[in-house]
């Protein structure tokens, strides 16, 4: 909406004004609701601490003892010992919602299905590249269920941040800017209008007086 | 909610979770990714599912989109054996987009 493509009326006036309020309130109410999302952000970005990374490399280790492991055993002999690992994991997934944005808490608890933590496969009939493998899938498994809260946290709450900001700034910089021109430019109309009736008005006293005066003197 | 752990992907992935201690697998390949995880989303008894990266890739626009605007399940991408991995970069430039700063660069 350009400035100028309004009609210079008292309504529209009236009507402008109110938009800015409206506009104004609303930055405000955004303004507020992107800094509570850039805290709850940096809250779970605590957490995180570069869990991707540290997960890349530990699942270049997994992969190169999973490897080793598949070349002293077969693929058989792996999943029969996998079925021996069977874990009671225990995850509760909670959906929390911040400011309109759903993101997930999770509680999880592992428990071996076995009352011993200490491996319950065969230990003559393996080696101990399958230890090495066991143990790094294991990290990675508790690395990725911490990864699986805060990732998709960040993830879905810095896309939200990004769409507020977009919001804030359009209001601010783009909306409100106009409006407030758009109010200016009919202000100003109006107020020409009155001088130009004032004018005129003058004008047409003056005539009238100079016709009462000329019949007064006739 | 109570929920369980399921890992998709090929089958380097699916030995180690397997080693691991998780029973519910599925191995696919790239031209079964989609049917898979399109079936497994509609099962609400998994909360967390455990994919392959290079997997994931391979699904359709309107799959991808489902899976980065839900809550649950969470799905959790994985670098496969050749250690690449651009889950993280993509977080990096969505912060540096969204806020203005490159974080890890601060570090």
């Amino acid at each position: 909406m350009g400035a100028t493509d309004v009609n210079p009326t008292r309504m529209e006036l009236i009507k402008t004004k109110e938009r800015i309020t409206l506009a104004v309130k609303g930055h405000k109410l955004l303004k507020q609701k992107r800094d509570a999302l850039i805290l709850e952000f940096f809250k779970i970005l605590k957490k995180a601490q570069d869990l991707r990374g540290q997960l890349a490399q530990r699942m270049a280790q997994g992969y190169h003892s999973l490897a080793l492991a598949e070349t002293y055993h077969n693929m058989q002999e792996l999943t029969k010992v996998s079925l021996d690992l069977k874990k009671e994991i225990d995850i509760d997934i909670e959906v929390r919602n911040v400011m309109g944005v759903k993101i997930p808490n999770i509680d999880a608890k592992m428990e071996h299905k076995h009352f011993l933590s200490l491996p319950t496969y065969s230990v003559a009939a393996t080696s101990a590249k399958i230890d090495a493998a066991v143990d790094d899938f294991n990290e990675i498994l508790q690395m990725v269920i911490r990864l699986a809260e805060t990732e998709t946290a960040m993830k879905r709450l810095i896309v939200e941040i990004e769409k507020t900001k977009r919001r804030v700034n359009a209001l601010e910089f783009v909306l409100i800017p106009r409006l407030e021109e758009t109010k200016k430019s009919i202000t100003f109309r109006l107020e020409e209008m009155e001088r130009d009736s004032f004018v005129s008005l003058k004008a047409i006293k003056r005539k009238l007086d100079k016709e009462k005066k000329a019949k007064m003197a006739g | 909610m109570k929920a369980k752990i399921i890992v998709i992907g090929d089958a380097p992935l699916v030995m180690g979770f397997k080693l691991a201690g998780i029973d519910n697998t599925i191995t696919a390949t790239d031209k079964t990714i989609q049917t898979e995880l399109e079936k497994t989303l509609e099962n609400k008894e998994y909360g967390i599912i455990i994919t392959s990266e290079v997997m994931l890739n391979k699904v359709d626009w309107r799959l991808k989109r489902k899976l980065s605007t839900i809550a649950y399940p969470v799905v959790i991408p994985m670098p496969d054996y050749s250690g690449k991995s651009t889950e993280g970069d993509e977080i990096r430039t969505l912060i540096k987009r969204a806020l203005g700063f490159d974080l890890a660069a601060k570090k």
